[in-house]
């Protein structure tokens, strides 16, 4: 016997009450955990995958929507712009390099990118099987896509139109998977790549259809009325995106030819100042700051957490009043078990502690439960829906927060438990036995 | 031993009281005898250090508990003084075995669940050893407060009307124990009560009168 043991014998003796507290306060510390963890790997992941990445260029619209679609592959590309045009910015004296990114396909939900290595670079992304993307229709796949997909290296398959599973299939050229990625953790891994001319190659005699069916929908065409066919206008000096892995194919003509967006690395910070204006007003696209648009993100959804995270904190103060209700009501009838422990040979600190251990045990459990059902959550989430999976969301990863949780939940127990302690140490044991 | 030497108390300035000197010899047996008011129950909290004296000795076992400070009264009480009330006041939520348990622990002993077993046996309780006080019947608990009494074995015993809440056959039993266990372990038994059945019993007898 001792002093934890008889105050767990007390919260068993009234199971109930016990276990209401308990799952209160484990549901206050939950909802803190899942927005700590999501919010935090969330901003965590977006940053990685923005790492490296000063502007992106793309079609006029939400520049919110241009980061989320071209970055992290998570919402629908704003359309297309004139591959032409795009290029021209590639020879401004502050744009240090561009890549290039096609859009409009997907396998079985896996986003199709045609682009060049660069891409790969930016992430820091290795090939773990076979090679790169070289011919047309060759693909290599994000670790994610091939684990999933279960697509292996020679096998071939067709690409469906749009962007997100479930689109029409082409039935043209099959693509190849000629190699597989390392796992990166950034949205590399959900994608499959190939050159920017694959991506127009396969969309070439699908096009008008395309345009009838989804027009919502941002695809790669080749026919653009309002701009009608560009003039080339090129000069031997000029610099030209890099498309794929091998030299640019003749035989393709780029009249007309579009991309969905373009990664901007600067030259000089100055870039950050003069080039986002210089594309906004002196071009039909629009130039968007990953690290301006993820920080507007975080403020819309801030407003969001903010209301969750006070909703869980009043669900702790409330819990905080619930076990501090349940010790005082508790007083009443258990005065003669602390009058009895007094003479006993129980001191007064002693029956104190005592009190303030019950109000301890019950937050340490509420702490307890509240943490794995927090990572459970997060963990579930994760699991179930597919975005916040490629967002990186995890219920394995702790963080040092949640110290600071399982402490405060502590000295709420305390709190809660003080002004009964400080009936129990106030205890008139003479006057409690002399009543029977 | 139990010496009392010129003590008084108040509750308050209606309700004062001015007991007389006494001295109780070591395993000694004494009834306490008076009529409702006459400070029976104040008397028994004084010899128990739970009420202290505005004036005056009380000594038990040469130690004079009106002296001492209030941590070591509480610890004093715990070692050498066992006490009995009315009603049982067992802790409802643990066991018997864990209501022993807890008087050895809380008077600061080595947790013996050897001599645990030893006074139930005693007492013919083996068998509720892990009942809960509500599964006994009143007599049994009664009977579980005296093991809890004399398991630490106090030099004096304390009873505060143990049987007023009995029937004959339960009292005669506690009684009984009560002298039972005071001979063993030769400690002094002081019984304050109003119970006339137990007039007879024992010869030491002190009349206390209303004010």
């Amino acid at each position: 016997m001792n002093l934890p043991t008889l105050s767990w014998n007390y919260l068993k003796g009234k199971p109930l009450n016990t276990f209401l507290n308990v799952f209160l306060l484990a549901l206050g510390i939950a909802i803190i955990i899942v927005l700590l963890l999501v919010s935090r790997q969330v901003e965590e992941n977006l940053t990685k995958n923005a790492r490296g990445i000063d502007l992106v260029v793309g079609a006029k619209g939400s520049p919110l929507q241009l980061i989320l679609s071209s970055i992290f592959h998570i919402d629908f590309p704003t359309g297309n712009v004139p591959l032409d045009e795009a290029e021209k910015l590639l020879n401004h004296r502050l744009v240090k390099n561009a890549i290039p990114l096609a859009l409009g396909d997907n396998y079985g939900g896996f986003r199709i990118v045609g682009t060049s290595d660069e891409y790969l670079e930016l992430y820091n992304a290795e090939v773990s099987e076979g090679e790169i993307w070289k011919e047309h229709f060759e693909t290599t796949l994000g670790s994610d896509v091939a684990l999933k997909s279960g697509l292996k290296i020679g096998d071939e398959f067709y690409s469906a139109h749009g962007i997100s599973d479930g689109g029409h299939s082409h039935d043209s050229d099959p693509f190849v998977v000629v190699g597989v990625l390392k796992p990166t953790g950034s949205a590399v891994d959900n994608l499959i790549f190939t050159n920017v001319e694959t991506v127009w190659l396969s969309h070439e005699d699908a096009v008008v259809v395309e345009d009838s069916i989804a027009p919502a929908i941002p695809t790669v065409t080749a026919i653009r009325p309002a701009f009608g066919v560009r003039p080339s206008g090129t000069t031997a000096s000029q610099r030209k995106l890099k498309l794929g892995n091998t030299e640019r194919d003749p035989s393709i003509p780029l009249e007309g030819k579009e991309i969905t967006s373009m990664f901007i690395q600067y030259r000089s910070p100055l870039g950050a100042v003069q080039l986002p204006r210089y594309v906004n007003s002196q071009s039909s696209m629009q130039a968007a700051s990953p690290a301006f648009e993820t920080a507007r993100l975080f403020t819309l959804i801030g407003v969001g957490v903010d209301v969750m995270q006070g909703f869980a904190y009043l669900i702790i103060f409330i819990s905080a009043l619930s076990i501090f209700i349940a010790l005082y009501n508790a007083l009443k009838e258990r005065k003669y078990d602390l009058a009895i422990m007094r003479s006993l040979g129980a001191s007064k600190q002693k029956l104190f502690v005592h009190v303030i251990l019950e109000g301890v045990i019950i937050t340490s459990l509420g702490a307890i439960f509240g943490l794995l059902l927090g990572h459970g959550m997060v963990e579930l989430l994760g699991a179930i829906f597919e975005q916040s999976g490629q967002l990186g969301v995890t219920g394995k990863q702790f963080l040092s927060e949640e110290l600071i949780i399982i402490a405060g939940s502590l000295i709420i127990g305390i709190i809660a438990a003080l002004i009964p302690a400080i009936q129990s140490y106030r205890t008139d044991i003479s006057k409690v036995l002399a009543q029977g | 031993m139990i010496e009392f030497e010129g003590v008084s108390f108040s509750y308050d300035q209606n309700a004062q009281f001015k007991f007389k000197d006494l001295k109780l010899e070591q395993g000694s047996h004494w009834l306490i005898l008076g009529a409702s008011g006459s400070g029976k129950t104040t008397l028994l909290h004084l010899l128990s250090g739970l009420l202290r004296p505005q004036s005056g000795n009380i000594k038990i076992s040469g130690k004079d508990i009106a002296k001492i400070n209030e941590a070591e009264l509480d610890k004093f009480r715990g070692k050498e003084i066992g006490l009995v009330f009315q009603k049982a006041h067992l802790v409802s939520v643990l066991s018997v075995k864990d209501n022993l348990a807890l008087a050895q622990y809380l008077a600061g002993l080595p947790q013996d669940s050897g001599r645990i077993k030893e006074v139930l046996a005693e007492l013919q309780l083996e068998s509720k050893i892990n009942s809960k006080p509500h599964q006994l019947s009143q007599g049994e608990q009664q009977r579980v407060t005296i093991a809890r009494a004399v398991l630490n074995k106090p030099s004096v015993i304390f009873a505060d009307e143990p049987t007023s809440a009995l029937d004959d056959m339960n009292t005669e039993k506690v009684m009984n124990l009560l002298e039972n266990q005071a001979k063993k372990y030769n400690a002094t038994l002081v019984i304050v009560t109003h119970d006339q059945r137990l007039k007879g019993r024992i010869s030491n007898q002190i009349k206390l009168e209303t004010i």
